[in-house]
């Protein structure tokens, strides 16, 4: 160890030797005066400041995080962009310690994060007008020529900031009041405005829904293809035909009555449509006009529309899908609302919905997966029905409206009996489970399925998912009836196997994997003995021996891990598998 | 550049109803992987391009470890088949990478390995992987002071004395 520095580490002590004659002279020369001494000694500090600053850019280029390229170190600031955006309210002002500065922290790391930061305009293209006049000048340097996206939040009192902005605007994005809309806010040109958002705030949560100016768009924005409204209304007739491909009229907080005083809308919305033949995407949430009688019965052709999304009373979803006409690819998604009982106009949409996924002109169903979830509990304050059916493998279980190709919801606002749910199964199962069906889920946590007849009606099943504390067992137990050959049970052959001749159909018979989920398989009678339903299971599998069932699997299940191990030591079926390890639904075969 | 050797017959499994490509870690393992489960690399296509054009079998040497490059397979793997609009060449670039829930367990991973992969899948052009890691990334340091995030990637603060109070910096208090 040097004795006089107390440094026992020789690379240290090496390096403090070579500052140390460095500085010596240095230090030598300092002997002037003490005002002079003092400046010259600042100066040194100041420039040994530097000196550390380079060696530690230096020593982060060792750091992983600066292995990578700058353009992933981008893509990691353009996430974070996304997930952590400055605070923007005006009784908490930015504190120094960035805790409010959301993702712009990011520029006070390092020199080469701050540099990659500003070099990269596209981060800076999102303007928040609530964070102050200063904010968004420096966005707007920042963001250079780049088309801009700009936020007016709940803060944000005029339009006298944005105007400016809006020659280089591709999207703007209003939540809060419906307030800061005038007649005239383009009136100065938008060129390149494609997108335009307006979330509303409902005052006191629900029932009057504001308008937006009559002629808001009356000055054209040649570009604008996207409109996405929601609580805040404008008549069909004032928005822009032509170019609009999106549109979204989300009306979730009003109260259920049509808009008061616009007995016209649904012709207006007719002749909309009838004008906007360019539209991809039409979603109406609790916005869709009722329709008067003796209103015009013209069918609207959309030939380009890939989503049609309605949600809203059963009555007003069926008149838009029986006057609106839709290639056949096209996506629908349908929440269809009724009291308490299946509503008549649930049997008409079924129809429409049938021929729209087995249309004439093509030999076979497009659905090749479908999940099918009762929920008539009453829990989550929720009774529903619903289905949602893709066309290939790869986007199973993936229920991102880009996904899947049919989605309706039937929902009921009081509990409904269970006559109406059973019939309105049926329905379901005939309308829209095609006999060429190869992945099919069940989940009910409450409502039995017939499932010898669901089997008959698709027996190319591959991939069979059954979930539900009571859908599960009452599978099993129809599995073995129909082993058994009926109801011939006896006291010595409680399942009625022995000797039974296996003349009734067997359920799902290419079924290749098959995955239970959230079932309560715990319960034994007695320490060592299997759980009866798992036995029942057990059984079910013997008798199968024809089967190709290559993966069984638990998901969500209470089952203890010696059972698992009983099934898979017996053999029947190549492999088990609980938790953690879903069953693939990828695979075409 | 990658480099491509030429390999033995004996090396790579025969063309059989589905081809295998031989990947070359750079702690130099060999990995037989089918040509579909890759085919989600942009760069491993291009690639298989060039082999068509010439008709003998290659080896494809990756500068990375076979730890990471096992990850890299093991993510293709699972979303074989699978399409992913981040990785469809096509499409237009999504705003943002969607939030999938295997990926999450998938990349519960430390810092550094996280790193590697991300790097691979750039390198190797897979733009859902990329997005997936980036994300996590992302929130690993999202909400976090200046401070932390320095001791959570390992850098320290390089800023002279005037960069820290540099105009740049004026809106971040």
């Amino acid at each position: 160890m040097d004795t006089s520095t107390g440094v026992d580490d020789p690379g240290l002590l090496r390096a403090l030797e070579y500052w140390s004659a460095a500085l010596r002279p240095r230090i030598g020369q300092l002997n002037t005066s003490i005002v002079e001494a003092r400046e010259l000694v600042d100066n040194d500090i100041g420039a040994v400041k530097h000196v550390l600053s380079s060696l530690r850019s230096r020593r982060n280029e060792f750091a992983p995080i600066s292995r990578i390229p700058p353009e992933i170190l981008e893509r990691i600031f353009a996430s974070l962009v996304d997930i952590h955006p400055p605070h923007v309210s005006k009784e908490i002002p930015p504190k120094p310690d960035g805790k409010f500065l959301g993702w712009i922290v990011i520029t006070h790391v390092c020199r080469r994060w701050r540099r990659v930061a500003l070099e990269n305009p596209t981060l800076w293209q999102n303007i928040l007008c609530d964070l102050g006049q200063e904010w968004m000048e420096e966005f707007v340097t920042r963001s250079r020529a780049v088309p801009l996206t700009v936020h007016m939040g709940r803060s944000s009192r005029t339009l006298v900031h944005i105007t400016p902005l809006l020659f280089r605007t591709e999207k703007l994005v209003f939540e809060g009041s419906s307030a800061v809309f005038t007649k005239d806010m383009f009136a100065t040109p938008a060129p390149i405005l494609t997108t335009f958002v307006a979330h509303m705030k409902t005052p006191s949560g629900w029932g009057f829904i504001p308008p937006l100016p009559e002629d808001i768009f009356a000055h054209g924005i040649p570009s604008l293809h996207t409109i996405e409204l929601r609580n805040c209304l404008v008549p069909w007739s004032s928005l822009p035909v032509g170019n609009l491909t999106h549109l979204s009229v989300d009306l979730t907080g009003k109260a259920d009555t049509p808009p008061s005083g616009r007995s016209d809308n649904y012709t207006d919305l007719l002749d909309f449509l009838e004008r906007t033949p360019t539209l991809e995407t039409f979603i109406l949430v609790k916005s869709i006009p009722r329709r008067l009688q003796n209103t015009d019965d013209r069918v609207v052709f959309l030939p380009h529309l890939r989503l049609l999304d309605l949600y809203g009373p059963a009555s007003d979803c069926l008149n838009i899908l029986s006057q609106v006409r839709v290639p056949h690819d096209a996506v629908l998604s349908l929440s269809m609302v009724s009291i308490n009982r299946v509503h008549d106009a649930w049997y008409a949409a079924l129809t429409l919905i049938s021929a729209h996924i087995s249309p004439p002109s093509q030999t076979s169903s497009l659905v090749r997966a479908l999940d099918l979830r009762i929920d008539c509990s009453g829990r989550d304050q929720d009774y529903d029905m619903s289905l949602t059916a893709w066309r290939n493998y790869r986007e199973f279980g993936q229920s991102d409206v880009a996904n899947f190709y049919l989605y309706i919801r039937f929902v009921w606002r009081d509990p409904p009996d269970v006559d109406s749910v059973t019939k309105l199964v049926d329905h379901v199962q005939d309308a829209l489970i095609p006999a060429s069906l190869e992945s099919l889920s069940v989940t009910s946590p409450d409502y039995g399925i017939n499932w010898t007849a669901l089997s008959k009606r698709c027996n190319n099943i591959r991939y069979l998912y059954i979930g539900g504390l009571r859908t599960a067992p009452c599978f099993l137990e129809e599995c073995l009836r129909n082993i058994s050959g009926g109801d011939n049970a006896t006291n010595s052959d409680p399942d009625g196997l022995v000797g039974r001749s296996h003349t009734a159909e067997h359920l799902f018979p290419r079924v290749q994997s098959f995955k239970v989920g959230k079932v309560d398989f715990s319960a034994i009678s007695k320490p060592g003995e299997m759980n009866p339903t798992l036995d029942l299971f057990l059984r079910w599998l013997r008798e199968r021996k024809d089967l190709a069932l290559e993966t069984l699997s638990f998901e969500g299940c209470s089952i203890m891990s010696g059972h698992i191990e009983v099934l898979r030591e017996s053999g029947l079926v190549p492999t088990v598998l609980r938790d953690g390890k879903k069953p693939r639904f990828s695979m075409a075969p | 550049m990658p480099t491509i050797v030429s390999v033995d017959d004996s090396t790579v499994p025969g063309e059989g109803s589905s081809r295998l490509l031989l990947l070359v870690s750079s702690d130099n393992k060999h990995i037989v992987v089918e040509e579909d489960i890759m085919s989600r690399s942009r760069f491993i296509s291009k690639q298989v391009e060039g082999f068509e054009a010439t008709s003998q079998r290659h080896a494809i040497l990756l500068p990375f470890s076979s730890f990471v490059l096992n990850k890299v397979i093991e993510y293709c793997s699972h979303y074989r088949g699978y399409y992913l609009l981040e990785d469809d060449p096509d499409a237009a670039p999504p705003g943002r990478s969607p939030v999938r829930e295997w990926d999450q367990e998938f990349l519960d991973v430390d810092r550094n390995m996280l790193l590697r992969i991300i790097k691979a899948a750039h390198y190797l052009e897979i733009k859902s992987l990329v997005g997936s890691c980036a994300r996590a990334i992302a929130d690993m340091i999202r909400g976090k002071t200046t401070e932390e995030m320095r001791e959570i990637l390992g850098v320290e603060n390089d800023f002279t004395p005037e960069e820290e109070h540099s105009p740049s910096s004026k809106c971040t208090g």
